[in-house]
């Protein structure tokens, strides 16, 4: 029975996830250096540690208000596409393809969740004002819905 | 292909080859210059390095490679051996093998499908020419021993009489003799008499530089006969004087090997440095990078949280100084001297001038100087351009050199030096310099450029035209240069690079082209700008100077022309923007607590695109503007910003592919303080907002082109100057007075109340000044006086005047004059006096209605 390992967090109070092996690293660098002229949803860009990360406001992407940063604000570093071969092979990779180095920016940060995945069930038509297209599939946990974000549509913007 | 290949291996079989290669080039260009007296050790430098390649590609298997070197060896070793000068021929031929060769290194996996036939034949004919006579070498021809350099091997030769020597024609003697000839015979066992009988077997005791390989093939001995005994140390032939044939030539041994030669040697020959991977070294460069921020953060947080004297302060500071020191070097890591692209033209020159029928000469000057790897390598094709445009374009045939006075020999220097913090390659020629006027029509012909513009340019100005693409001014198409995409191709390279390029230029004398690059591409200095809270960094290479305009100051050095907002400076009209409105930067209201953005104000770049509204929005600022002027090829123009900063060496990295639309900027960096600022794009903001130079550049021209006329107007005015009474000076277009003559006033005849003179058979009316204008009369004592004709008058009229002073040309404005009379055309100072300019025309006109004219006529 395989399972799926998902960090979660949340955007509004209400419950997200993307697939661990995504994840770089989670940190609450936020000194941000806004770009002109960049989407509406790039809400700048950070210094981690020498490299340039361009930080996504993922509530501004899927369609909510602008995130007010807050001190549960976290920032979810997305692993390159690269990284993501180097770790699991070229498969992989499939769900998206960033060469960048990409940072999420979200409310607050969840617990990891392992979960089995034929639990996961297909992604309603939307989840609250969330477009379908962003999202993979959906859990239902103890502690409520867990949304299951598909990372190819978020990122799509760059390709 | 054997078992032990391995593509390691091979690959730096590869690489060492490719040095090699490049290495020997120039020696055989040295080696050509002093063919009578060939240096040495520099044949053994290339002799060994054929040599390796060879060994190597017989290794690996590879045939073809195997066989060319090995051909190239041969004659190498008769150069050597002094049996054969390196003519120029030869040279040609070895350098023809050397290309061949690095052919065959492209693509080592079917080298041998490549055919080497032609070098070969090529080769072999040259070794055919003057193969040694193995044969008979008579004992009298003074071979020329090289004198033995480094390390010699003793080899013993197993000689077998019958088969070794008499089946081949042979005898001991000049079997010996001819051993003598590339090396020393030690001794044989048994001794060999001449004369005596010989034994069936006997052994040579026979002392060489030569490798092994090379012994056998010299003595066509098989390889099983000869064994190596020691390598001994000769450093000069001792006692066996008598063993050679002759003493070695004193001018060949006792050459001091050129510095040239000697210092390559030493830098190549040495082992003290190692092959390292590009991406290891980038990685390492980035590590650092890291590093540093690191420190920076350390240094910050200790500063403001550790109490001081508890010593952790010096660690710091040690650890500050380790830092910045380690990121230094490893940057010098990617530093690569100049002279690894200087080195091959010295080649191309020489091919180049073969196939011009010209005669060239290239000096090389600072191929030491250092630049990052990245931008040696992108380097390489432009310089190479710019040197085959010296050749082709530049310098002259000698038969037209000698014509104009010059030596037959052109001269080519190309120079690199280190100037603020730049490095400047200066490539200069002393050949016809170029054509501007060719120049010019060429870029009428191709509407490049409007005739307006042409009258615009300085002579710099109009040598850089070459760099306008789609122009070429060769009159033919050669195969060297004069496609026309050359120069701007050329251009666009250098600025890719951050640098600079600049063409000077004199007829007959020649062309100088300096470029200016910066010192890495990794790291460029800018200066960082602040608008509203945010910073930016504009590269030092596009920033052309900084311009504060004081309040009260806007209202005359900033205008508006059409839509566009100028800036006046120095009499040029600039664009100006405001880089709060290009990126639609809200001033700080617009930024809420959090921290993030409140929407940005789209509408606004509407607005922008139409053209630049609201600079006026912060007139009440005391601080007046503070503007960049920055430059995008050929375009200047003003960006206003709140605030400026420091100059920093900013870390160039590139963009994520989410703002690949922000054409603004070029890319991203870190600043010290660990934040992340953009990079702005000149060209980029020129694009966004459309900023439209033409409107401001026909503004320019229509100013231009009216203070042009003012200007013609008033220029060039040929004034006669004279006087009447003394002290009024008087002034006439010099175009109305048809002969001036002088005269004795008691010449006049008095007819009626009118005066006469004869003049050429006739009696000329005569004016005075003072009859029709307010002014004074000329003196009563005056005997003689100058008589105007003016043209106007058909020379049938004469006018008075008492003194003629001068003859000028003078551009000075006139006044008009107060007193009002028909015939003064206006008043201005000349030469410090107030002089009076005459309407000789009005003048005339008046007298005419007065009768006189016509009263002559009817007279």
């Amino acid at each position: 029975m395989s399972t799926s390992v998902f960090t979660t967090f949340q955007l509004n109070e209400q419950l997200f996830g993307v697939d661990i092996r995504f994840i770089r690293e989670i940190n609450k660098q936020l000194d941000l250096s806004p770009v002109p002229h960049a989407p509406d949803y790039i809400c700048g860009l950070i210094n981690l540690r020498g490299q340039i990360v361009t930080v996504i406001d993922l509530k501004r992407r899927l369609g909510f208000e602008n995130t007010s940063i807050t001190n549960e604000t976290h920032n979810l570093i997305l692993k390159t596409d690269q990284e993501i071969t180097n770790s699991f092979g070229a498969d992989e990779v499939t769900e998206f393809a960033i060469p960048d180095k990409v940072g999420l920016l979200v409310d607050q940060i969840g617990d990891i969740v392992s979960v089995v995945t034929d639990t996961i069930a297909l992604p309603p038509a939307n989840v609250g004002k969330v477009d379908g297209q962003y999202l993979r599939g959906a859990v239902a946990l103890p502690e409520g819905l867990l949304t299951i974000l598909s990372m190819n549509a978020i990122l799509k913007g760059a390709n | 292909m054997t078992e032990f290949s391995d593509d390691n291996l091979i690959a730096e079989f590869i690489t060492e080859s490719r040095d090699h290669l490049s290495a020997i080039e120039p020696d055989l260009l040295l080696l050509e210059q002093d063919e009578s007296q060939p240096d040495p050790e520099l044949i053994n430098r290339i002799f060994r390095a054929i040599h390796s390649i060879k060994g190597a590609s017989g290794f690996f298997g590879f045939e073809g490679l195997k066989k060319l070197s090995h051909i190239m060896e041969n004659l190498l070793m008769l150069i050597r051996d002094g049996e054969m000068s390196p003519s120029p021929a030869i040279v040609e031929g070895l350098l023809k093998g050397v290309d061949k060769l690095n052919i065959l290194l492209e693509d080592i996996q079917h080298s041998d499908q490549v055919s080497i036939e032609y070098e070969l034949n090529l080769l072999t004919s040259l070794l055919d020419n003057k193969a040694p006579a193995e044969v008979e070498m008579p004992i009298e021809t003074p071979a020329i021993i090289p004198r033995p350099i480094g390390k010699a091997h003793l080899y013993v030769l197993e000689i077998d009489t019958q088969q070794d020597l008499l089946d081949k024609e042979q005898t001991p003697d000049t079997f010996l003799n001819f051993l003598k000839t590339i090396g020393e015979v030690k001794a044989t066992t048994p001794e060999i008499q001449s004369g005596s009988t010989l034994p069936s077997q006997w052994q040579i005791y026979f002392s060489t530089v030569l490798e092994k390989d090379l012994v056998v093939h010299a003595t066509s001995l098989l390889e099983s006969k000869i064994s190596i005994q020691t390598e001994i140390l000769t450093s000069t032939s001792n006692d066996s004087t008598e063993c050679l044939p002759s003493e070695p030539p004193i001018h060949l041994g006792s050459k001091p090997p050129s510095a040239r030669a000697m210092t390559r040697n030493n830098g190549s020959d040495s082992t003290d440095s190692i092959r390292v991977r590009i991406d290891l070294l980038n990685k390492l460069m980035e590590l650092a990078g890291e590093l540093v921020l690191s420190r920076n953060q350390l240094l910050r947080t200790i500063g403001n949280e550790i109490p001081q004297g508890n010593g952790l302060s010096n660690i710091a500071q040690n650890i500050d100084l380790i830092t910045s020191d380690l990121q230094e070097h490893i940057m010098q890591t990617r530093m690569q001297p100049i002279g690894s692209i200087f080195g091959k033209f010295p080649r191309i020159i020489r091919d180049m001038s073969k196939q011009l029928g010209k005669e060239i000469n290239i000096v090389l000057e600072g191929e030491d100087v250092e630049l990052d790897k990245s931008i040696i390598e992108s380097l390489s094709d432009p310089l190479t351009h710019l040197i085959r445009n010296c050749c082709d374009h530049g310098i002259e045939l000698p038969d037209d050199r000698v014509r104009v006075g010059k030596s037959k020999t052109g001269n080519i220097l190309l120079r690199a030096f280190h100037q603020d913090g730049q490095i400047n390659i200066s490539i200069s020629d002393d050949g016809r310099g170029i054509d501007t006027e060719k120049l010019i029509k060429k870029a009428l012909q191709k509407a490049l450029l409007q005739e307006a513009d042409i009258k615009a340019l300085s002579p710099q100005e109009q040598a850089n035209l070459i760099f306008l693409p789609g122009l070429s001014t060769a009159e033919q198409i050669s195969d060297i240069s004069g496609r026309g995409v050359g120069m701007d191709v050329v251009k666009t390279n250098i600025t890719k690079l951050g640098g600079q390029i600049q063409i000077e230029t004199s007829p007959g004398e020649g062309t100088s082209l300096l470029l200016r690059l910066p010192l890495t591409l990794a790291i460029i200095p800018s200066l960082i700008v602040g608008v509203s809270s945010q910073r930016f960094a504009i590269p030092q290479a596009n920033l052309v100077e900084l311009v504060h305009i004081r309040a009260e100051e806007i209202p005359e050095r900033i205008e508006k022309v059409g839509t566009a907002t100028v800036l006046q400076l120095r009499g040029q009209l600039l664009p100006l923007l405001r880089l709060a409105d290009v990126l639609v930067i809200p001033t700080q209201a617009n930024i809420d607590d959090s921290g993030i953005l409140a929407p940005e104000r789209r509408a606004e770049i509407a607005d922008i695109r139409e053209g630049i509204h609201l600079l006026n929005r912060r007139q009440s600022s005391s601080s007046g503007y503070k503007i960049i002027v920055v430059r995008a090829g050929y375009h200047q123009f003003g960006l206003i910003v709140d605030e400026l900063f420091d100059t920093e060496e900013i870390v160039v990295k590139s963009l994520s592919s989410f703002l690949k639309d922000c054409r603004c900027f070029s890319g991203a960096t870190i600043m010290g303080d660990g934040l992340v600022a953009m990079i702005l794009d000149p060209s980029g903001i020129i694009a966004h907002t459309a900023l439209s130079f033409e409107t401001i550049e026909s503004e320019r021209r229509k100013l231009e082109s009216m203070n042009h006329h003012l200007e013609t107007a008033q220029q060039s005015e040929s004034l006669l100057i004279f006087n009447n009474a003394e002290s009024e000076v008087f002034a006439a277009h010099l175009e109305d007075i048809l002969r001036l003559e002088k005269f004795q006033l008691s010449e006049i005849t008095q007819v009626g109340n009118r005066e006469f003179i004869n003049y050429q058979g006739k009696g000329l009316p005569l004016l005075r000044l003072q009859d029709y204008l307010p002014i004074g009369t000329m003196s009563e004592m005056q005997k003689d006086a100058y008589l105007i004709i003016p043209r106007a008058g058909n020379g049938c009229v004469g006018i008075i005047v008492s003194r003629i002073l001068d003859v000028q040309e003078t551009n000075c404005e006139w006044k008009p004059s107060a007193v009002q009379a028909a015939g003064i055309a206006g008043w201005a100072v000349l030469n410090d006096q107030i002089t009076i300019k005459l309407d000789i025309q009005a003048l005339l006109q008046q007298a005419g209605t007065t009768g006189l004219i016509y009263e002559v006529e009817a007279a």
